[in-house]
């Protein structure tokens, strides 16, 4: 290594290291106040260890002054319902864009590239208004059903089967498949990498939601986690903050384990789809 | 077993003709190539045989019977990619054995719950025992439970080849099998599907666009150019007999030698020099038709250009007198060398001249090669 590209390098690290110091802060002060009495949290210095740990009450304090676990079971059957509902409906959707020849196809497409612009606040209110008339408002139903089509899952998925071989698809026919058995024989398997990668946006994204169910659901057996967490705001706990952050920490925790076991595959879903 | 009759097949893909009615009748348990430059829609008539392209206009049978109608895996037809196009994430034994799961077993069969069915149990026991055979008659055996991508070329050729011939199928469809292997590997492949041929009696269409495979493996050739076949017939005739000169120059390495000639009077063409008056006549004959000679008594003469030895034979290239034209003469290499720079006449053995008009067509008749007056 030259010391020209040795100096470019730790010049690079050095930036990486302070823009993940940066995001990471956040989540230090969190994890921080969560173990923190609440004296402490309020006094002037700022420490990161505190004096006395408050580690037991705080967390104990968050599972007994909110049913902590069912909004984390709640969340976890929301999420794993619109990642499966997602699948079952990108895939299929994604190998006749990719591999199937119809009248019409380069206008679908165009649908879907369409709707990957629209967020999907802007369509709440009809949304909202249509589960009112069939009367799901206030279900699981009502958190899973908006999301089943993801225009982004058929996007990701149907630039990644563009690059499995056409000859794999024609020797699956040959074979004696079916259209739908080459989706879910040949293609589902070749994906694994994109699918991955798709499901850490979804689960990420649906498990973080705020917006949607607190438009969505108003009774609190179906909370999600940040909606679990804002009623323990409100609640008569006032603004203990102790045990507030140690309920944050809880929520997040599942979702950088699974990151952390994607992170792989992740990556090279990313790469793989060439949306980099 | 089945024959295959192509009637008048045509396809077009927008504004482009790929295929100009094509009619092709093979017989049954015949090794038929289609053989031809890149392009000129070989794989497009093997993928219409298939099922996997509609073609415009026209019919195929197989069997006697129209098949237009029907889906790819009901013509039973196997088929070999030049990729191989094998499932990545199976092993060999499971690569093998997709034709005959995807065919005997029902979907209850194939998911999780098949594994509790004693009939689909059985069906499995007698896959597994089909693979096995197949296996051993293409001696991979020891592959079975690798992944395709742990595997050679030619392993993996080996294996597509075993997922075809595992079903039986009525015919094999095979496009440029072996044109990702190394040239060595590429003979002893050459070799052993001309004896699985011979071994099943199936019918095979062998796209390539080497002609040293077709001449060496088919029954007969079909020589495509621009989406129309210009001969259909065996090797030897396709080699001796060559009815078009597309055909001639596109069978035979090195190429045939090709001269510009005037037909002077009955049987004799003289060498054309320069700009030719009136229509002209093309004379070819191939490297082992000429001789060197002296240039008295030889109708055509030049330069000795470049001297290629192969070790069983030596190629001379000449260039001949008033043109920038090159004719290839074989040598023996245990005469005399000849010597770059030379002047030398080429001699022709007449029974071995071949004449074509200016549409390309064959002339029959015998001829005599005149040097220019
Ligand atoms: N799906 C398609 N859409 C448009 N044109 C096509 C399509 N498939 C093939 N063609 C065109 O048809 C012509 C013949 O193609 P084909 O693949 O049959 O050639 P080939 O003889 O097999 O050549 P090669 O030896 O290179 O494989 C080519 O000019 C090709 O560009
Ligand atoms: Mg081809």
């Amino acid at each position: 290594m030259t010391t020209g590209s040795f100096v470019t390098s730790t010049l690079r690290h050095f930036a990486l290291l302070l823009i993940s110091a940066f995001s990471l802060l956040p989540f230090a002060v969190m994890v921080s106040t969560s173990i923190k009495p609440a004296d402490e949290i309020f006094s002037d210095s700022v420490r990161w260890w505190p004096e006395k740990l408050a580690l037991v009450e705080n967390y104990s304090e968050a599972f007994s002054a909110a049913p902590l676990m069912l909004y984390l079971m709640n969340g976890i059957i929301v999420t794993v319902a619109i990642f499966f509902l997602q699948v079952l409906v990108a895939l299929p959707a994604a190998y006749a864009l990719a591999k199937l020849r119809f009248v019409g196809r380069r206008v679908a497409f165009g649908f879907v590239l369409f709707c990957l612009l629209i967020p999907y606040h802007a369509i709440a209110v009809p949304l909202f208004i249509l589960l009112y008339f069939v009367g799901l408002l206030d279900s699981y139903s009502a958190l899973v059903l908006p999301f089943t089509i993801s225009v982004f899952g058929i996007f990701l998925m149907r630039q990644f089967f563009m690059g499995v071989p056409d000859d794999l698809v024609d020797a699956a026919r040959m074979d004696g498949m079916s259209e739908l058995s080459i989706v879910w024989r040949v293609m589902l398997p070749a994906a694994i990498p994109a699918l991955t990668a798709f499901g850490v946006f979804s689960v990420v994204a649906h498990w973080n939601d705020y917006f949607w169910p607190l438009v969505a659901v108003s009774s609190d057996s179906y909370f999600t986690p940040p909606l679990g967490v804002m009623a323990f705001r409100n609640a008569e706990a006032g603004n203990n903050f102790g045990p507030l952050m140690a309920a944050a920490t809880i929520i997040v925790a599942p979702l950088l384990a699974l990151f952390l076991l994607a992170q792989r595959r992740f990556i090279e879903g990313i790469a793989f789809t060439g949306i980099k | 077993m089945a024959g295959v009759n192509i009637r008048s097949v045509a396809k077009t893909f927008g504004e482009t003709q790929v295929l100009k009615r094509v009619d092709l009748d093979i017989r049954d348990g015949e090794f038929i190539s289609l053989v031809g430059p890149s392009g000129c829609g070989k794989s497009t008539l093997l993928r219409i045989v298939a099922g996997l392209e509609q073609q415009t206009e026209g019919h195929i049978l197989l069997d006697g019977k129209t098949v237009d109608r029907l889906r790819p895996r009901d013509r039973d037809l196997a088929m070999v990619f030049q990729s191989y196009a094998l499932y990545p994430h199976l092993t060999v034994a499971e690569n093998i054995a997709v034709p005959l799961t995807m065919r005997r077993l029902s979907t209850l069969d194939r998911s999780l719950m098949g594994g509790l069915l004693p009939a689909a149990r059985a069906k499995r026991k007698d896959i597994a025992a089909e693979v096995d055979k197949v296996c051993e008659a293409l001696s991979i055996s020891m592959l079975k439970d690798r992944k395709p991508a742990a595997l050679s070329g030619g392993q993996r050729q080996r294996v597509a080849l075993a997922r075809a011939m595992v079903r039986k199928p009525s015919a094999f469809l095979m496009d440029e099998p072996l044109s990702n292997l190394d040239a060595k590997m590429r003979v002893q492949a050459r070799g052993e599907i001309a004896a699985l041929h011979r071994q099943l009696g199936s019918t095979f269409i062998y796209v390539t666009h080497d002609q040293a495979e077709a001449m060496t493996m088919s029954d007969r050739i079909a020589v495509m150019m621009g989406g129309e076949i210009l001969q259909l017939d065996t090797p030897d005739h396709v080699y001796q007999m060559p009815q078009d000169l597309r055909v001639a120059e596109f069978i035979g390495s090195p190429k045939i030698n090709v001269v510009k000639a005037m037909h002077t009077k009955d049987g004799v063409l003289a060498v054309a020099r320069g700009e030719t008056p009136g229509q002209s006549i093309h004379a070819a004959f191939r490297p082992e038709a000429a001789r060197l000679a002296g240039e008295a008594e030889a109708p055509l003469a030049g330069i000795i250009h470049h001297v290629e030895n192969l070790g069983a034979d030596l190629f001379v290239q000449i260039r001949l007198d008033g043109g920038d034209d090159l004719v290839i003469v074989r040598c023996d290499p245990a005469g005399v060398r000849p010597v770059i720079g030379d002047r030398t006449g080429v001699a022709i053995d007449h029974a071995r001249l071949h004449a074509f008009g200016p549409d390309n067509r064959r002339i029959d008749g015998s001829f005599r090669l005149e040097a220019a007056q």
